[in-house]
């Protein structure tokens, strides 16, 4: 039985390491609700990388403009076309901002173009229900950034799977606690994360 | 000598009239070369023939044979023959042909020829060519696999045709995969989905909290034609795969699948303690070798040990009631398809395909009638006149006169005339 190892991606340009309690706190939710075997710490790969195909889901952020190199890209499009799926949010939960622009022409070069996640998707059932779609961040409900509340999720889709899960709602900031302060909270708002892992585990 | 003579035109004459007038009377053998009776059919089936004799120069279309056989029902003895060289096994012109296809189990499988011949072997569909099979092989006895055939499918030995019937694709049930969630059940879903099975799961994520793609109906093979397990996390579906599989359905038990209770009394063997590849490199080895294993103890006496590595045995099979179960012992497939090389996706897919289709319950497809479907003609010809005998052969036909008759006739003619004019008589 394979343990499931939270993958975060290595890229050549920008800040790809801007939320580094991301893992551990999403590891914690996993291990906390489900049973699914989970690898005690993440790990972190470059993107143009063989070891990529280790970890088919793997998580990208940043603040900063998003450059692939012609080995990240191609590293990229062949590690969708296998069946692996890439998580990217936008930690500047901002959609005129330089990390949202670049990634979408940099995923649009290397899998596809990215297009609104309807927010029916299995991928809001997979596990915890969220029947209006992604949940909401605080940085969206108080206005920072462009001062929207994203109301979907984008994605590029290779069939009827989830190969890129693009978020402008910065989970990244929204997750990038330690885990040992769930227990501030009256809801945990992690949980849309599991049912990210739970998703990519099952479709 | 001109006396002789002529009375000797007038006897030739008289012989030429009188097989005319009795060749197809009673007591008389008709023969004729299989390759022009469609042309003597007619006159043969018009006539009182008491016997016929065929000779088999070339192949008898099916429904000139079955001409033959209302013949033989109607009164006229029918026998046949072939030139010695037509039956002998190296370079025959009749060689004895037998193509029989069967189909896949699994969604847009390939349609398999097993053929046997003494001669080259080509096989053709209504729209072109598709593959050849040479002698050296054919008398062997070979397997080719041809995609959907367009049209009558075909096999052409020497001077023989056969018409191959082959069988409607059968209406498959969905696949059920049970398991704990992971990257394998992701993985063996994603290639049966894309090879074109219907999957439906149940993939266990916590207690009281499994993903359910699909309905959660009754597990019985009017609604699955297999269930995979991937681990020994059966979950619902453990209290009906006993049953399930002996009503006809199919079970695939990959890994250590084989340890759940429920399975254990009808899996083929007991699954090992897990070992890594020596190997795990999947561009270095033989995919399949370059996966985790829990190889195969214990082999129940009924089970068939299908694939080993080493001394390690990987795959074996074996009945249960009316249904089958396969055990493989490699675990994290998975890896092959995100780590192996250009090809790896595909070769993913249809190895988990292939693993489904050798046990999936399938109902049996409608027969197919069409009179021309028929892979064995000289088994045919055989069964419906009987073994070829052994009569010289002859070029005469239904009322025809031997060769020699008409210029013996016309020799003495032109003697006769001759002497008369040598000596100055008109």
């Amino acid at each position: 039985m394979s343990d499931f190892t939270f993958c975060t991606v290595q890229y050549d340009s920008g800040d790809w390491d801007s939320a580094p309690l991301v893992p551990a706190n999403l590891i914690d939710s996993v291990a906390r609700y489900t049973s699914i075997s989970v690898a005690p710490t993440g790990v972190i790969v470059p993107l143009g990388s063989a070891e990529l195909f280790k970890y088919p889901l793997a998580y990208l952020t940043g603040h900063l403009p998003v450059r692939f190199s012609e080995l990240e890209r191609r590293t990229l499009g062949e590690y969708c076309g296998r069946g692996g799926m890439l998580f990217v949010d936008d930690h500047n939960h901002d959609i005129d901002g330089v990390f949202h622009k670049s990634a979408h022409e940099e995923i649009a070069r290397a899998v596809g173009p990215l297009k609104e996640l309807p927010n029916t998707h299995a991928l809001y059932s997979s596990f915890f229900k969220f029947d209006d779609g992604p949940p909401a961040t605080t940085h969206e409900l108080n206005g920072w950034g462009d001062n929207l509340v994203h109301k979907h999720l984008l994605a590029v889709m290779r069939g009827d799977r989830i190969s890129v899960l693009y978020s402008s709602k910065d989970y990244s900031s929204e997750w990038g606690y330690h885990p040992d302060n769930k227990r501030f909270l009256s809801v945990d708002n992690t949980k849309f994360g599991v049912n990210i892992v739970v998703y990519a585990l099952t479709r | 000598m001109e006396r002789a003579l002529r009375a000797l035109s007038f006897a030739l004459i008289a012989f030429a009239l009188w097989r005319l007038f009795t060749a197809a009377g009673d007591g008389d053998v008709v023969r004729v070369r299989s390759s022009s009776l469609a042309r003597d059919l007619p006159s043969i089936e018009s006539a009182r023939t008491a016997a016929l004799h065929v000779e088999m120069d070339a192949a008898l279309p099916p429904a000139e044979r079955d001409a033959l056989v209302a013949v033989a029902h109607a009164g006229t003895r029918v026998t046949w023959s072939a030139p010695r060289a037509t039956l002998s096994r190296q370079g025959a012109a009749m060689p004895p042909l037998a193509a029989v296809a069967e189909r896949a189990r699994e969604p847009g499988g390939p349609v398999r020829i097993a053929v046997t011949s003494a001669a080259d072997v080509a096989f053709s569909d209504g729209l072109a060519a598709l593959d050849t099979v040479r002698a050296t092989a054919a008398i062997r006895g070979a397997t080719v696999s041809v995609g959907e055939p367009s049209g009558a499918l075909g096999a052409v030995s020497g001077a023989v045709r056969a018409f191959i019937r082959v069988p409607a694709a059968a209406a498959l049930h969905p696949v059920l995969v049970v398991g704990r969630a992971g990257w394998e059940a992701k993985f063996a879903v994603a290639a049966l989905e894309e090879r074109g099975w219907t999957v439906e799961a149940r993939l266990f994520v916590a207690p009281g909290a499994d993903v359910t793609q699909g309905s959660r109906g009754a597990i019985d093979t009017s609604r699955y034609a297999v269930i995979v397990a991937l681990d020994t996390t059966l979950g619902s579906v453990a209290a009906s795969v006993v049953r399930f599989v002996r009503q006809g359905g199919g079970l695939v038990l990959l890994a250590g699948a084989a340890n759940a209770p429920a399975v254990r009394a009808i899996a083929p063997a007991r699954a090992g303690a897990r070992r890594l590849a020596d190997v795990r490199a999947f561009d270095a080895a033989e995919p399949v070798n370059a996966m985790a294993l829990y190889p195969l103890e214990g082999l129940r006496g009924d089970a068939v040990p299908l694939s080993t590595r080493g001394a390690l045995l990987t795959v074996a099979a074996r009945r249960e009631g009316a249904g089958r179960v396969l055990q493989a012992g490699f675990d994290e497939t998975w890896r092959w398809r995100m780590q192996g090389g250009a090809d790896a996706v595909a070769a993913h897919r249809a190895w988990w395909s292939r693993m489904v289709a050798s046990v999936a319950a399938a109902p049996l497809p409608p027969a197919d009638e069409s009179p021309a479907a028929e892979g064995a003609p000289l088994a045919r010809l055989v069964d419906a006149l009987g073994p070829a005998v052994a009569i010289a052969p002859d070029a005469s036909g239904p009322h025809r006169l031997p060769g020699w008759l008409l210029p013996a006739i016309l020799l003495c003619l032109l003697a006769e005339w001759a002497s008369r004019r040598w000596r100055g008589a008109r």
